[in-house]
């Protein structure tokens, strides 16, 4: 069992996390879209938090003895989920900025263009 | 005649670039110059004023990968039928693209590729660097059934067909032996051509040492990647 203390602390780190990304998203600092990833697994940790007996029966059906130990691994594999999130969320941009610079550069000749022609003229 | 575009990418090429944009419109008078100019910060564009080639200047350097596609997208957008890739250091001899060029006008090829190592004269690239693309060369030809010996070469000729498609999907970083596998799985015909390369007159290569390691584990995955991704058999 994870001891009364460990819990209320956890509880705590749960709450904080909730309220700093509450805080971001209403700074518009934190977008919507991307939040939805840390909200779900504030919401898992907030179970396992609140209902030891969920943590205990999760960790035994994936054959992990000690809920501590459980606990650790789900929170490594939430971290996981969320780095993997943000290069997915890094690639689309850099493909963007691709696109948005070659747009840009052939812009920039075609108004070049367009001002030499006028200075013929 | 077709309309034919020369794209050559360049990226601090100012002792180069005019000798190489000259040397291109006395040997193809039948083809369009651009230059495209990858952010550099040299003198590159102000040494190609004056000279008979378009400028395109890319806000933020994108490697050659997104260069080259920038002259990709140029060409679609203004209804050329073959572009050629031409290295903007020197290295290439454009003596080659009129035979490219006419290989892809009677249809016999959608891509030509000029290779030294055909006829192996001229800069043959160090010993190192040839195990490597041996290596490359065999991993397609495993992948695909298609022998390309000069995989890195960056002397290319395209038709129509294939200006679409690299326009709108180019790969990124190192970009040369994942294009062709990316023009094989799309029933490219692919033919070589034996091209005489010079060593590097001014400036440095864009793939040093240190990054050799690199460069072998991103091509080898974007190769084995790119062949699993497509559905031909």
């Amino acid at each position: 069992m994870l001891s009364t203390t460990l819990r209320m602390v956890l509880a705590v780190c749960v709450l904080i996390y909730f309220v700093s990304i509450v805080f971001l998203i209403n700074k518009k600092k934190l977008a919507m879209k991307y939040s939805l990833i840390w909200i779900i697994s504030g919401i898992a940790m907030g179970i396992l938090v609140a209902f030891p007996n969920v943590l205990i029966a999760v960790s035994h059906f994936f054959g992990i003895a000690s809920e501590m130990n459980g606990l650790f691994t789900f929170l490594i594999g939430f971290i996981v989920c969320i780095l993997m999130s943000l290069t997915v969320i890094v690639s689309v941009q850099s493909d963007k900025i691709r696109k948005l610079t070659q747009v840009i550069g052939i812009m920039d000749k075609k108004i070049n263009d367009i001002l030499d022609e006028r200075k013929t003229d | 005649m077709n309309k034919v575009l020369v794209i050559v990418p360049a990226f601090n090429e100012e002792d180069n670039i005019v000798k190489v944009v000259r040397k291109l419109n006395d040997c193809c008078p039948f083809a369009d110059v651009v230059v495209i100019n990858d952010c550099s910060e040299d003198d590159t564009v102000e040494k190609l004023k004056g000279e008979k080639a378009s400028v395109i200047s890319l806000p933020i350097n994108l490697g050659i990968g997104g260069a080259v596609q920038t002259g990709y997208i140029y060409a679609r957008e203004n209804g050329y039928e073959i572009a050629v890739q031409h290295d903007g250091d020197g290295q290439h001899d454009p003596a080659a693209i009129k035979e490219a060029v006419d290989l892809i006008e009677n249809g016999i090829a959608d891509i030509v590729i000029g290779s030294r190592f055909i006829e192996k004269i001229g800069f043959q690239s160090s010993f190192t660097r040839r195990i490597g693309i041996t290596f490359l060369s065999n991993l397609i030809y495993w992948l695909t059934s298609n022998k390309i010996c000069d995989v890195t070469s960056g002397y290319r000729v395209v038709n129509k067909r294939f200006i679409d498609l690299y326009s709108q999907d180019y790969p990124v970083d190192y970009p040369e032996p994942e294009a062709i596998v990316m023009a094989l799985m799309n029933r490219a015909i692919v033919k070589e051509i034996p091209v005489v390369m010079s060593e590097r007159e001014n400036g440095e290569s864009s793939i040093n040492l240190k990054r050799s390691v690199y460069y072998m584990i991103k091509v080898s995955l974007a190769i084995i990647i790119t062949r699993l991704s497509s559905k031909k058999g």
